[in-house]
C-alpha cells in the first residue's frame, strides 16, 4: 500500500511537471499554464468587423491542443468564446516518402511536434463562432485564460477583416511569366498539420489513386474524419518553378455531406490571398474527383506565386454553415430541456389514454413550440439556400416541424407522441453533428500555370478491373503477419483483437502497427530478439492453439478468465521468474495483479485496467439544486429526488456492481483460502440486499441505453466503466461541458473513512509455458510493460484512432501522460487508489452465472434475497468442491 | 454393337468407381467418422484441453445420467423444443411449399427466397434482440406499454417465464431451411399423369389428391426434410445463447448442445463434453430411425 501511494505521488508529480516544461530557447511572450490568465488591452481603430489575432507558441505537453477561454469586453459589450490554439505537427519520416516494413508496405510515420510561433485569427463570440464580430471604435479588454495545456502568448490584437476581393488581388500581383511545368504534390506528403491525428492512410479501391501498387501498401491519401473539425489544417510545401499565376486543382473524395459540400479555406504562405478562397466548397462525390476553385463563369481562380518555395495550407472552414449549426445547437438544448419538463409531468412512459393538460401544466410549452417551428423553418431555409447540390440534410428539420405543428394543434396528443419528439431531438442532434463535420480526403494537388491547360485524369474501368484482380490474387500469397528477424531467435506475439474492439477502437491493425514500430526500434535492435506479430481474436482460439501446440510465445490483451483457466492448468509461465520483476512491477498498482496471482506465482502482466466511474449531468443537477452523491445513502436519496422529476438513474445489473457493495461492506466472493463461497457471510447478504434494492425498491431501470439517455438528460446519473468517457466525448459532443466524471459512491467505515472500493477488469500479457524462447519472451514482457513503451503506445493509439481510443493503461506512469485534463486525472486517480480486484479461481465462470441468476430471482420474481443468495452460495460451494477434485488453485 | 472390353480382377473392375468415390470417402472419414470415434474415446476420459486425457472408465456416463441436474434440464428443454418446433416447423415448411407451388414461376422464386432468407442469412435472428429487448424502448415492450397492457418493461430474454417462448418463435421463424427447399423442388417434379388418372378414378377433393397422390410421390423429399428437421431441432442452441444469454437464467433455455459447449469451453472438461455429444448423437440416431420407419411405411401404403 505504501508503495502504491508512492506511485501515485510520483504520478502526480510527473503530471504537474508536464505543465511547466523546461523551455529555455526563446523567452518571448508570456508563459501561461493551465488555469493561468492574462489581460491585454486592444484598440479598435474604427467601427467595423474584427477578429482576434493571437500570436502564440503551444508548449510541448500532451497531444491535445491548448484551449483558451477568451473574453473581449469594452464599450458596454462583452463577448466570450473558447478557442483552440492548434499545435504544429510533422511526419517524422527519414525517407523521401514514408518508412517501410519488411514487406515494403509503407507505415504510418510518428508524429513529431514542432514548437514554433504561430498566428491565429478567429472570431471571439460564442454565438457567432469563428465569424468576425462587429465592434465600435474604442478600447477593449481581452482576458485570456488557459483551459488546457500551456501556451506562450506574445501579442494579442484586433484584426480588421477586410480581405481583398479577387479583382483587387489580380491588380496587385506582379508580372506573370509563363511556366512550362505543373506543380504536383501528393497530398499525403505534408509539411505540417494542426493535429497529430491527421495521418496518411491508404485507399486501394482504385488504381488511379496515386500512387497505388497491387503488391504492397502505399500510404496514398490523407484526411477523412480526422480532417473534419473546425480549425484543423494541413500544410504542404510547394516550389514554384517560375513567378507566375497558377490555378489550383485538388483530387479529392467527400461522401460525408451531400447537399452543402464541405468547406475549406486556402491559405498561401499563411495568408488568405483573397476573400473568394475563404470558403471553397467541395461537393459530394462517390469517387475521387478533381475540383478547381473557380468563379461563377467557370474561370479558375488564380494565385500568384513568386519563384521559390511556398506553403499552401488547407484549413477546415465552417463559415458556410456555422451560423445555422450554432442556432440548431441552441435549439436542440432547449428542446431537450422542454423534453425533461414534459417528462417531469408524464414520466418517460406516459399513459396514452390520459390527457395531462400539458399546455396549462407547462405554461411556456406551446409558445416555445411555436417559436421553435419558426426558428427551425428559418434554419432549414438558410441551409437550403446555401446548398450546392440536392441533399437531404434539412428533411430532419422539416420532420421536427411537422411533429411540433401537430403538438401545437393537439396539445392533448403530446404525451402519446412523446417518443416521436424524443426521436426527433436525437435526429436533430445527429444532423447537427453531420453538418458541423467537414470530412475531406485528398489524393493530390496540382498547381497549373495560367498558360498551360491542365489535363484531367479519368479512371479507366478495365485498367481498374485488372488492378483489382491483381490485388485479389495477391491476397492469396501475401502473409499478413509481420515479422522481423533478430540475432537471438524470434518470438511469436499474438495481439488479441477482441479486447481492442471492445474498447471502442475500429481495428486492431493500427495498434499492431504501433507495436511493430515501437518494437523494431526499441526492442529488436537492443535485445536481438525478432518478433512475429499477428492479430488474432484470442480467447477460445488461443486455448485451441496451445492445445494443438501451435500457440504463440506471448499473447497480449488476454482476458482474466482465459488467463485464469490457462494458469491453473500450468499452460502459462510465471512472471516472477522474470529478471527485474520487482522493478517492472513498481510502475503498476498491486490491484492489477490480484486476478493473475495463484499461490506464489503471477501468471500474466497487466496491460489495461478498467473500473467504474460515476457520470452525471452538471447542468441538470444544477437546475434541480442537486450535487453528485458521495455515499450510497446520498445516491439513494438522489435517485428519489430525480424520480420526482421522472428522471432515471443507471446502475449496471452485472457482477461488478455487486462487487462494489460487497467489497465496501468488507465481504468477498470467496473465503480467504479461495476454496469456498463467501456469499453466506452477513456482509455479502447485506451487499446483495443493497444492490437488488436499487432495482426492487428504488425501481431503477433493468435495461437501458446509457449513451442516448444521458445525452437527452433522461438519465442524468449513471455508474459505468471509465472508458465510457471516450464514447461520450466522441459521440455526444453536444453535451460537452455539461457532464462530469467522478468516483463512485462509497460507504463510511467505522473510522469514518469513505470507502470507495470496487473491483476492476484487467487484460494481461502472457507467456505460454512451452515457449522455446523463455528468455526472449521475458525480455519482451519487460520491454512492453515499461512506461517508456506504454506511454507512446497509448499516445499514438489516440493520435491515430481519435479520442474514442484513449488507452486505459494499467501502468501508472504511462497513465499520467495520457491526455486527461488535470481535473479528470485527479478524479480517476482518486478512484484508482481504491480499486482492488477479486481473485480468479477455477470456478469463476460459475460464480458469475450464480450471481446473475440470484439477481434475476430476486429482482424479477421478488424472491427473498437471503434465501436466494444462500441457495446460490451452496451451488457455488458444490461447484468449487467438484472443480477442486480435478484441479488445484 | 460395341461390347465393352472386359477387365479382370477386383481393381480392374471397380477401381475407377473407388477412385471416384475415394475423395469423398477420405473427407467423410477425416471430418465425420474420425471425430465421432475420437468423441467416443474421449467420453471415457477426463480431459482439460491442456494436459493429456486421463482414462476414467464410464464415470462420465454415470455422472451424466445420475448426477447432473442440468443435463436433465437441458435434455427436457431440447426435447421440448424438438417436439414443438420439429413437427410444427416440418408441417409449416410443407404447407408453405405446397402453397407456393400453386403460384407462377416468378412469384414462386420470389416467395421461396423470402421464406428461405431467415435461415440463409447467418445471424439475422439478432433482430429479435431489438424486438424482445428488455429496455422500455424495446419494440415489443414499448408497443405493449403504449397499449396499456403492461406498465413496466418485461425482460423477455432473461426472465425464465418468457424466454422459452421467445426461443420457440425465433426457431420457427428460421425453420424454412433446406427441408423447405427440397419440398419446393419436390412439388415441381410430381407426375401430372397420375393426377389425371386420379381424377378419372374418382378423387373428389384436394385433400384426397394430397394424401393419395402427392405425398407418396414425395417420400424422398419428406425423408430428407425429416432428417434435416430432426438434426436442426436437436441442434438448437446458438440462437438461445445469443438471445437469452449463455447460460440463460437458471438454464431455462439450456439445450444439450449448449450444455456440451459449456462443459467444453467454459469449464474445460472436454471428456465430459464428449460424453454429452455421444449421448446427443445416440438420441438423434434413434429418433431418425423411428421417423424413417414411419415414413417408409407410409410410402408402402
Amino acid at each position: 500500500m505504501k508503495r502504491f501511494i508512492i506511485f501515485l505521488l510520483t504520478a502526480l508529480l510527473l503530471l504537474s511537471t508536464a505543465y511547466i516544461p523546461a523551455f529555455a530557447a526563446e523567452e518571448r511572450g508570456i508563459l501561461l499554464g493551465e488555469g493561468q490568465s492574462h489581460t491585454y488591452i486592444v484598440t479598435a481603430e474604427t467601427d467595423g468587423e474584427y477578429k482576434l489575432s493571437i500570436e502564440y507558441m503551444a508548449m510541448p505537453g500532451r497531444q491535445i491542443s491548448p484551449q483558451v477561454d477568451v473574453t473581449v469586453s469594452g464599450n458596454g459589450e462583452s463577448f466570450s468564446r473558447r478557442i483552440e490554439l492548434t499545435r504544429f505537427w510533422k511526419d517524422g519520416t527519414t525517407a523521401d516518402r514514408f518508412d517501410t516494413d519488411v514487406k515494403n508496405n509503407e507505415i504510418v510515420p510518428d508524429q513529431v511536434e514542432q514548437t514554433l510561433w504561430q498566428t491565429m485569427s478567429v472570431g471571439f463570440n460564442k454565438t457567432t463562432g469563428g465569424a468576425a464580430v462587429a465592434l465600435k471604435k474604442g478600447e477593449y479588454r481581452v482576458d485570456i485564460t488557459v483551459a488546457a495545456e500551456s501556451v506562450r502568448i506574445d501579442g494579442v490584437s484586433l484584426a480588421a477583416t477586410s480581405v481583398l476581393s479577387y479583382k483587387e488581388y489580380l491588380k496587385g500581383v506582379g508580372d506573370s511569366s509563363s511556366a512550362a511545368t505543373e506543380i504536383f504534390t501528393e497530398a499525403e506528403l505534408t509539411s505540417g498539420k494542426s493535429h497529430s491525428s491527421i495521418i496518411p492512410t491508404y485507399d486501394r479501391s482504385n488504381y488511379s489513386v496515386s500512387p497505388n501498387f497491387y503488391d504492397r501498401i502505399s500510404l496514398n491519401i490523407i484526411g477523412g474524419t480526422c480532417f473534419s473539425e473546425d480549425g484543423q489544417w494541413i500544410e504542404w510545401e510547394i516550389e514554384a518553378p517560375e513567378s507566375a499565376l497558377y490555378s489550383l486543382s485538388f483530387r479529392y473524395y467527400q461522401n460525408g455531406i451531400r447537399g452543402l459540400g464541405v468547406g475549406r479555406s486556402i491559405l498561401v504562405d499563411g495568408q488568405l490571398p483573397y476573400a473568394e478562397l475563404g470558403s471553397v466548397l467541395f461537393p459530394y462525390c462517390q469517387n475521387f474527383k478533381d475540383l478547381t476553385p473557380s468563379d461563377d463563369e467557370g474561370n479558375p481562380y488564380l494565385i500568384y506565386l513568386e519563384k521559390g518555395v511556398h506553403t499552401l495550407r488547407l484549413q477546415v472552414s465552417v463559415t458556410h454553415i456555422e451560423a445555422e449549426t450554432l442556432k440548431l445547437e441552441g435549439l436542440v438544448q432547449e428542446c431537450n430541456k422542454m423534453y425533461r419538463e414534459i417528462v417531469e409531468v408524464t414520466g418517460t412512459a406516459p399513459d396514452v389514454y390520459r390527457d395531462y393538460y400539458l399546455d396549462t401544466e407547462i405554461p411556456g410549452l406551446i409558445p416555445f413550440f411555436e417559436d421553435a417551428v419558426t426558428r427551425l423553418t428559418d434554419i432549414a431555409k438558410a441551409i437550403d439556400e446555401n446548398a450546392i447540390d440536392d441533399g437531404s440534410e434539412t428533411s430532419v428539420l422539416y420532420e421536427m416541424v411537422r411533429v411540433l405543428e401537430k403538438f401545437i394543434k393537439r396539445p392533448d396528443k403530446i404525451a402519446e407522441a412523446l417518443n416521436d419528439y424524443k426521436t426527433q431531438i436525437d435526429s436533430l442532434a445527429s444532423t447537427m453533428l453531420t453538418l458541423k463535420s467537414q470530412p475531406l480526403v485528398l489524393d493530390y494537388i496540382t498547381l497549373t500555370p495560367e498558360n498551360l491547360q491542365r489535363e484531367g485524369t479519368a479512371s479507366n474501368f478495365f485498367t481498374n478491373l485488372i488492378f483489382r484482380l491483381k490485388l485479389f490474387l495477391h491476397s492469396f500469397v501475401s502473409d499478413y503477419g509481420t515479422y522481423t528477424k533478430g540475432s537471438k531467435g524470434q518470438i511469436d506475439v499474438w495481439v488479441n483483437s477482441g479486447d481492442l474492439l471492445s474498447s471502442g477502437t475500429a481495428s486492431g491493425r493500427d495498434q499492431m502497427q504501433i507495436i511493430r514500430r515501437l518494437s523494431d526500434s526499441g526492442f529488436t535492435t537492443n535485445t536481438g530478439v525478432g518478433i512475429k506479430l499477428s492479430l488474432v481474436s484470442a480467447g477460445e482460439s488461443l486455448i485451441k492453439a496451445i492445445l494443438a501446440d501451435r500457440g504463440p510465445d506471448v499473447a497480449l490483451f488476454v482476458d482474466e478468465t482465459t488467463i485464469a483457466n490457462l494458469a491453473i492448468r500450468g499452460a502459462i509461465a510465471d512472471m516472477t521468474g522474470m529478471e527485474g520483476y520487482k522493478d517492472a512491477r513498481s510502475e503498476y498498482p498491486d490491484s492489477a495483479f490480484i486476478a493473475y496471482t495463484f499461490g506464489k506465482g503471477v501468471y500474466a502482466w497487466p496491460i489495461t485496467q478498467n473500473y467504474s466511474m460515476m457520470f452525471y449531468r452538471t447542468d441538470i443537477f444544477g437546475e434541480l439544486g442537486l450535487s453528485a452523491p458521495n455515499t450510497w445513502d446520498e445516491f439513494n436519496r438522489t435517485i428519489q429526488k430525480l424520480a420526482q422529476h421522472n428522471l432515471q438513474v443507471g446502475v449496471g445489473a452485472g457482477q461488478d456492481t455487486f462487487e462494489m457493495f460487497l467489497l465496501q461492506a468488507g465481504g468477498n466472493i470467496y473465503t480467504d483460502d479461495l476454496k469456498g463461497s463467501g456469499l453466506k457471510e452477513p456482509q455479502a447478504v447485506e451487499a446483495f440486499t443493497r444492490w437488488t434494492n436499487l432495482f426492487i425498491k428504488q425501481g431503477i431501470p433493468l435495461a437501458y441505453d446509457f449513451l442516448n439517455r444521458f445525452r437527452t438528460g433522461e438519465m442524468p446519473l449513471a455508474i459505468s466503466g471509465y472508458t465510457t468517457y471516450n464514447q461520450l466525448v466522441a459521440l455526444a459532443p453536444e453535451i460537452t461541458g455539461q457532464w462530469e466524471m467522478v468516483p463512485i459512491p462509497g460507504t463510511y467505515d467505522e473510522q469514518g473513512n469513505l470507502n470507495r472500493t470496487q473491483s476492476s477488469n484487467v487484460t494481461g500479457a502472457i507467456i505460454v509455458s512451452d515457449t522455446d524462447n523463455l528468455e526472449g519472451s521475458y525480455e519482451f514482457i519487460k520491454w512492453w510493460a515499461s512506461s517508456e513503451v506504454q506511454t507512446p503506445f497509448g499516445i499514438q493509439s489516440e493520435a491515430i484512432l481519435g479520442k474514442a481510443a484513449r488507452y486505459n493503461t494499467a501502468n501508472t506512469v504511462a497513465f499520467s501522460k495520457m491526455n486527461w485534463t488535470t481535473e479528470e486525472s485527479h478524479q480517476l486517480l482518486t478512484q484508482w487508489a481504491s480499486v482492488t480486484d477479486i481473485p480468479q479461481t477455477g470456478a469463476s465462470y460459475y460464480v458469475a452465472r450464480c450471481i446473475t441468476n440470484a439477481y434475476r430471482r430476486a429482482v424479477y420474481d421478488y424472491e427473498n434475497v437471503r434465501d436466494v443468495i444462500y441457495r446460490y452460495s451452496d451451488d457455488i460451494d458444490r461447484e468449487i468442491k467438484r472443480k477442486l477434485e480435478q484441479i488445484q488453485w | 454393337m460395341n461390347k465393352r472390353k472386359s477387365t479382370s480382377g477386383f481393381w480392374g473392375r471397380y477401381g475407377a468407381s473407388y477412385f471416384l468415390l475415394g475423395w469423398w470417402l477420405i473427407l467423410f472419414l477425416v471430418f465425420t467418422v474420425i471425430p465421432i470415434i475420437a468423441a467416443v474415446i474421449l467420453s471415457f476420459t477426463n480431459f482439460d484441453m491442456v494436459n493429456m486425457p486421463k482414462f476414467v472408465g464410464i464415470s462420465n456416463y454415470v455422472t451424466l445420467l445420475l448426477d447432473d441436474e442440468i443435463f436433465i434440464k437441458s435434455l427436457s428443454n431440447t426435447l421440448f423444443y424438438a417436439v414443438v418446433t420439429g413437427p410444427l416447423g416440418y408441417i409449416m415448411s410443407f404447407v408453405v411449399a405446397w402453397m407456393i407451388s400453386e403460384t407462377g414461376r416468378t412469384v414462386r422464386s420470389v416467395l421461396t427466397l423470402i421464406f428461405y432468407a431467415p435461415s440463409l442469412a447467418g445471424n439475422v435472428y439478432m433482430i429479435w434482440m431489438y424486438i424482445f429487448s428488455g429496455d422500455s424502448y424495446g419494440i415489443l415492450n414499448s408497443v405493449l406499454m403504449r397499449l396499456g397492457l403492461i406498465t413496466a418493461p418485461l425482460q423477455w430474454l432473461t426472465d425464465p417465464a418468457y424466454n422459452s417462448y421467445v426461443v420457440i418463435i425465433v426457431v420457427l421463424w428460421m425453420s424454412m431451411g433446406a427441408g423447405f427447399l427440397s419440398f419446393v423442388a419436390g412439388f415441381q417434379q410430381l407426375n401430372k399423369e397420375l393426377f389425371e388418372a386420379g381424377a378419372i378414378d374418382g378423387i373428389r377433393n384436394r385433400w384426397q389428391e394430397l394424401w393419395h397422390i402427392t405425398l407418396p410421390q414425395m417420400v424422398p423429399q419428406l425423408l430428407i426434410g425429416a432428417v434435416l428437421t430432426i438434426s436442426s431441432s436437436f441442434a438448437i442452441g446458438a440462437q438461445n445463447a445469443q438471445l437469452t444469454g449463455n447460460p440463460s437464467t437458471d438454464y431455462s433455455t439450456h439445450t444439450l448442445l449448449l450444455h456440451m459447449s459449456d462443459y467444453g469451453y467454459a469449464r474445460f472438461e472436454m471428456g465430459y463434453a464428449s460424453t454429452i455429444a455421444v449421448v446427443l448423437f445416440a438420441i438423434m440416431v434413434t429418433t431418425w430411425a423411428v421417423i424413417n420407419r414411419a415414413l417408409r411405411s407410409m410410402s408402402n401404403d
